[in-house]
């Protein structure tokens, strides 16, 4: 299904946070959003996921969400925020089951278990399975919201800086994960990132948004230049692609620097 | 500015010193008796003008009333109160002490400032209705109390015992003129002692004699023949004050007087002073009589103040239809009584201990007619006519005579 | 990577759900079986020193009255004076305990509960008018019941109106049920100082709680209306479940955060209204009981509901056990009895290790 957004707008009391926000997916897709902090990343999603009411038209699969109830949002689109430290007297489990509310009335079905158990499995967290959610890791903890949004058998899976709180291996493992999903799926994954190195390599298109605009957006190769990095970013640097991916190293920040 | 400042001084220290200037009244050689000498002087000085008709006449009086001499009194709470001259203006802060001043015959025409529930009681102190109030012993209004330049003020001594202390501290700090008298006034214990103590504090010696043997003899009748009924004998009585399923136990003066009518409170031995019962505790005591206070809260009615007999019956009636109580003895036997509290509670109990003795004993007190000693009460020594006895209501079911 | 885990692995996850989810349903069941023992053992206590074998022969009478015999005093103290209050006490504690979980719940905070959401603090000021104002008469008890329904519905209202201003957030709730408190508090002691002696007794016994007035009659409506609440709290189990990750994790769930905040708050206060305007402020039920549940069984709605509903109404009975019985005849006030069991349970909880399990 293809996301569409036009003309997005957003303001938060009369600061404008988002301002004619346009652009659209291919299925299948992972679309990362970067770009300095404030620009916009996290506002965006969650006016596409409807936790926020924003101006502009946002349709998915053709259906214009404005129309839709939550619960019929819900079971096309999954979310997973920054990992907070709330709703730990849950067990690990729970916590992911939460993600079936869409499709639950009141009882748990054996398919709802079953999908749960699936994803565990995928995302190889069963050893963890009925730990209460304050006995594991923040990068575990992280693995879990994913597994949660990835329950709710989404069309379009919107990450919210998912490697924010996590290691280095972890980060890996997540990205590798939320690659495949979205081609098992053919879901398109929205993901806000900060580590431009891991949208480079993970991402098959890039937007980079500035103030609440988008100030650029195609292939990593295409984007991550110098002339871009100073221009949105204010920092010298220096890409390079030794390893094999693609490496922005900052150098300094352009302009002058109070110290 | 100054000036102002100087006339508010002024006026204060004047509003201090003048209710009572320590020391009697003309005793220029201040050795705390007048002689005759020191009266003379006192008058002349009068005449001439240059001091007040006022404390001559005050002089006048402690020569000739109190052979010169302050009045010393120990009050109820223990203390020694030097009295220098008659009181002119008083504060009467408990309407139980108020009573007593009428009972021994006392001109209460002094009584400038009276405490909010005097004021309610219009039907008992009509003569006070216009009095100013001085708010109540747990609120007093201190301002109204100095602003009426009382001579004494009149405040319990063993009953709300720290909010008393307060009002003779704050007195004694901001009016030190002002002499606080402390007089419950309606506790058996300490009743008798205190009507003589008055009588001699306020020259009402005659009267006080008069009405103490009023009391005694009342009270006596009642005791004298109660003693004679052995203790395992003693009438089973379930004792309900306003508040349902609430009882009187030993702390409170309720068990006290119903002992005094040779009753036996049931609950007598709970702790505290009005302990909370469990209504099936009441229904497996079995009382032999039941007896429920009226005249506060859910059941304001009757008493001086009036009310319909029909709340009367109503409420006798709610009272023997709870639940399980038709086969108390107390109820098969037609031993269920409503008693006002204006007759049990206050300085005039004796009404209400003989009508409870009976209806404990109806044999030995068949004699005995709390209604005409109510009425004799009323006219002798309350200056109220005898006719509301006749036209309110103070026990249910009322006395057949 | 490959996936990791044969179907085998599947089955056994899905069956130590199974398990898990037995667990909670086996302490579902406990709780009731305790209650049920609590309610046998309460049956045979008070003052009225009748035999075990008395009491239990007064309730068979009833039903079987030629297999066994029983005395009128044993009957009547039995049938009008212990099962009312004791069944009372359980529908009370169970509302209580239900109300306690939801707004904790709603609110996403530990402390939430009737009292310190100002909520029983109105219905104090609604029977204190009454008291201190007077209606006079026997129409005065039933005055001093709608007065503190009333205000506590009226509380409830405020704070919805007030949140409103601010966004229905737990923050917004939380803030208005505060300020709230503070001034129906205010409110009532303006009038405890307005009033007479009399007058100032009667409003502090009002707030002590008590279950001395209950009636079948009272029992029947609370009874009915805490069951007509209950299936509408618990089909939104999932949705506090949600809730319970955050407003906009819920929401990306599926949930009408507001809505259901909004409903739930509506409907926990009047299961809280219809209790404690017939016994006055009963606190501490409605914050032990799904602490303690919480403790057992962790923080699953749909379990967690109910359970504090039963460890609600076993507390209380208990408590209400204890009232009646350590000073008989005389007795203590029940709300004065949960606070002695409350405050050894806060203790337990400060003093042990933490590890969030909140």
């Amino acid at each position: 299904m293809t996301l569409s957004v036009r003309g997005l707008s957003f303001s938060y009391g009369d600061r404008e946070i988002l301002h004619d926000v346009s652009f659209s997916t291919a299925p299948g897709e992972v679309l990362g959003i970067a770009g300095p902090n404030g620009c916009g990343k996290t506002t965006l999603i969650k006016c596409i996921d409807r936790i926020f009411e924003p101006g502009g038209r946002v349709e998915f699969g053709g259906k214009d969400m404005a129309d839709l109830s939550t619960t019929e949002i819900a079971q096309l689109i999954a979310y997973v925020p920054q990992a907070l430290t709330i709703g730990m007297a849950m067990s690990v489990f729970e916590t992911i089951l939460l993600g079936r509310r869409p499709y639950i009335r009141w009882s748990v079905s054996d398919a709802d278990l079953e999908r749960v158990s699936a994803v565990i499995a995928e995302l190889a967290i069963q050893h963890l399975a009925f730990r209460k959610m304050t006995q594991i890791s923040g990068g575990e903890r992280q693995k879990v919201m994913i597994a949660r949004a990835m329950v709710q058998d989404p069309s379009l899976l919107l990450l919210d800086e998912p490697t924010s709180a996590l290691d280095l291996r972890h980060q890996l493992e997540v990205m590798e994960l939320v690659r495949r999903v979205a081609r098992d799926k053919e879901a398109t994954v929205l993901m806000a990132v900060h580590d431009l190195n891991l949208a480079g390599r993970f991402c098959d298109r890039l937007m980079i948004m500035k103030e609440g605009r988008i100030v650029a957006m195609g292939t990593p190769s295409e984007l991550l230049t110098r002339e871009l990095i100073r221009d949105v970013y204010e920092v010298d640097a220096v890409i390079s692609g030794e390893s094999g991916y693609l490496q922005v190293i900052p150098v300094r920040p352009v302009g002058e620097i109070t110290v | 500015m100054k000036l102002l400042f100087m006339v508010l001084a002024a006026a204060v220290c004047l509003m201090i010193v003048l209710p009572a200037s320590a020391g009697l009244p003309g005793d220029a050689s201040g050795n705390d008796h007048l002689e005759k000498q020191e009266l003379v002087s006192m008058i002349l000085s009068a005449l001439k003008d240059s001091t007040t008709l006022q404390d001559a006449r005050d002089a006048a009086y402690v020569y000739s009333n109190w052979n010169g001499s302050p009045k010393k009194i120990i009050d109820s709470s223990g203390k020694e109160r030097v009295i220098w001259r008659p009181f002119h203006r008083i504060v009467v802060m408990n309407s139980e002490t108020l009573e007593t001043m009428r009972s021994i015959g006392y001109d209460t025409s002094t009584v400038v400032g009276v405490d909010k529930y005097t004021l309610k009681a219009t039907a008992f102190f009509p003569e006070f209705k216009n009095t100013p109030g001085i708010g109540s012993i747990w609120a007093p209004d201190y301002e109204k109390i100095v602003s009426l330049q009382p001579d004494a003020v009149f405040v319990y001594a063993e009953i709300s015992r720290s909010s008393c202390d307060e009002i003779e501290e704050n007195l004694a700090k901001t009016s030190p003129g002002v002499t606080v008298l402390r007089f419950d006034c309606y506790l058996p214990e300490s009743y008798p002692g205190e009507i003589g103590i008055l009588g001699d504090l306020l020259d009402c010696q005659e009267g006080g004699r008069e009405f103490l043997e009023f009391y005694t003899s009342n009270i006596d009748t009642v005791t004298s023949r109660v003693a004679a009924v052995p203790e395992n004998e003693r009438i089973k009585v379930y004792f309900e004050t306003w508040n349902d399923y609430k009882t009187c136990a030993a702390g409170s003066g309720y068990d006290q007087k119903i002992r005094m009518a040779g009753g036996s409170n049931i609950f007598g031995n709970e702790a505290g002073e009005y302990p909370e019962l469990d209504p099936e505790a009441v229904l497996a005591s079995s009382p032999e009589a039941v007896i429920k206070l009226v005249g506060s809260m859910k059941y304001t009615f009757g008493g001086y103040n009036g009310g319909e007999e029909e709340l009367f019956r109503q409420t006798h009636d709610a009272l023997v239809s709870r639940k399980g109580w038709k086969s108390l003895p107390a109820v098969r036997d037609n031993r269920t009584y409503l008693i006002h509290t204006d007759i049990l509670g206050g300085p005039h109990f004796f009404v209400g201990v003989q009508y409870m003795a009976r209806w404990f004993y109806p044999d030995r007190f068949s004699d005995l007619d709390p209604v005409c000693v109510h009425a004799e009460y009323l006219t002798r020594f309350q200056g109220l006519p005898a006719s509301i006895v006749e036209d309110e209501i103070f026990v249910y079911p009322r006395l057949r005579r | 990577m490959d996936q990791k885990g044969a179907p085998g692995d599947l089955s056994h996850l899905r069956e130590e759900y199974h398990r898990f989810a037995a667990k909670r349903y086996l302490f579902l069941a406990g709780c009731g079986i305790l209650i049920l023992i609590l309610i046998g053992i309460a049956t045979t206590l008070g003052s009225a020193d009748l035999t075990i074998g008395e009491v239990y022969a007064a309730i068979i009478a009833r039903f079987f009255p030629s297999v066994v015999e029983s005395t009128p005093l044993a009957s009547t103290i039995v049938w009008e004076y212990r099962l009312h209050r004791i069944f009372f006490a359980i529908a009370a504690g169970f509302g209580l305990g239900i109300a306690g979980a939801v707004m904790q719940g709603v609110l996403r905070n530990p402390l939430a509960s009737p009292f310190t959401l100002g909520i029983s603090a109105a219905a104090s000021f609604g029977a204190s008018i009454v008291i201190v104002f007077g209606i006079g008469g026997f129409a005065n008890d039933i005055a001093i019941i709608i007065a503190a329904f009333v205000f506590t519905l009226l509380a409830t209202f405020g704070i919805y109106s007030l949140s409103r201003v601010r966004g229905i957030s737990p923050e917004s709730m939380i803030l208005a049920g505060i300020i709230l408190m503070y001034l129906f508090s205010a409110m009532t002691s303006f009038l405890q100082y307005i009033g007479t002696v009399d007058q100032l007794q009667e409003v502090v016994f009002w707030t002590f709680g008590s279950l001395q007035r209950t009636s079948w009659g009272k029992l029947a409506l609370v009874s009915l209306v805490v069951g007509l609440c209950i299936p509408f709290i618990m089909l939104r189990s999932w949705d506090l479940n949600a809730m319970g990750q955050g407003d906009q994790a819920a929401k990306s769930m599926g949930v009408d955060v507001s809505r259901t905040r909004t409903r739930l708050m509506l409907i926990a206060s009047l299961v809280t209204a219809i209790i404690i305007c017939f016994t006055g402020v009963i606190g501490f039920i409605g914050l032990v009981a799904p602490h303690i549940t919480r403790l057992a069984i962790g923080g699953d709605n749909r379990f967690l509901l109910p359970a504090s509903g039963l460890v609600g109404g076993a507390l209380l009975l208990t408590a209400d056990s204890l009232a009646r019985t350590v000073l008989a005849p005389a007795i203590i006030p029940v709300g004065i009895m949960t606070s002695f069991i409350g405050i050894p349970f806060f203790l337990y909880l400060f003093l042990r290790k933490r590890e969030g399990y909140w």
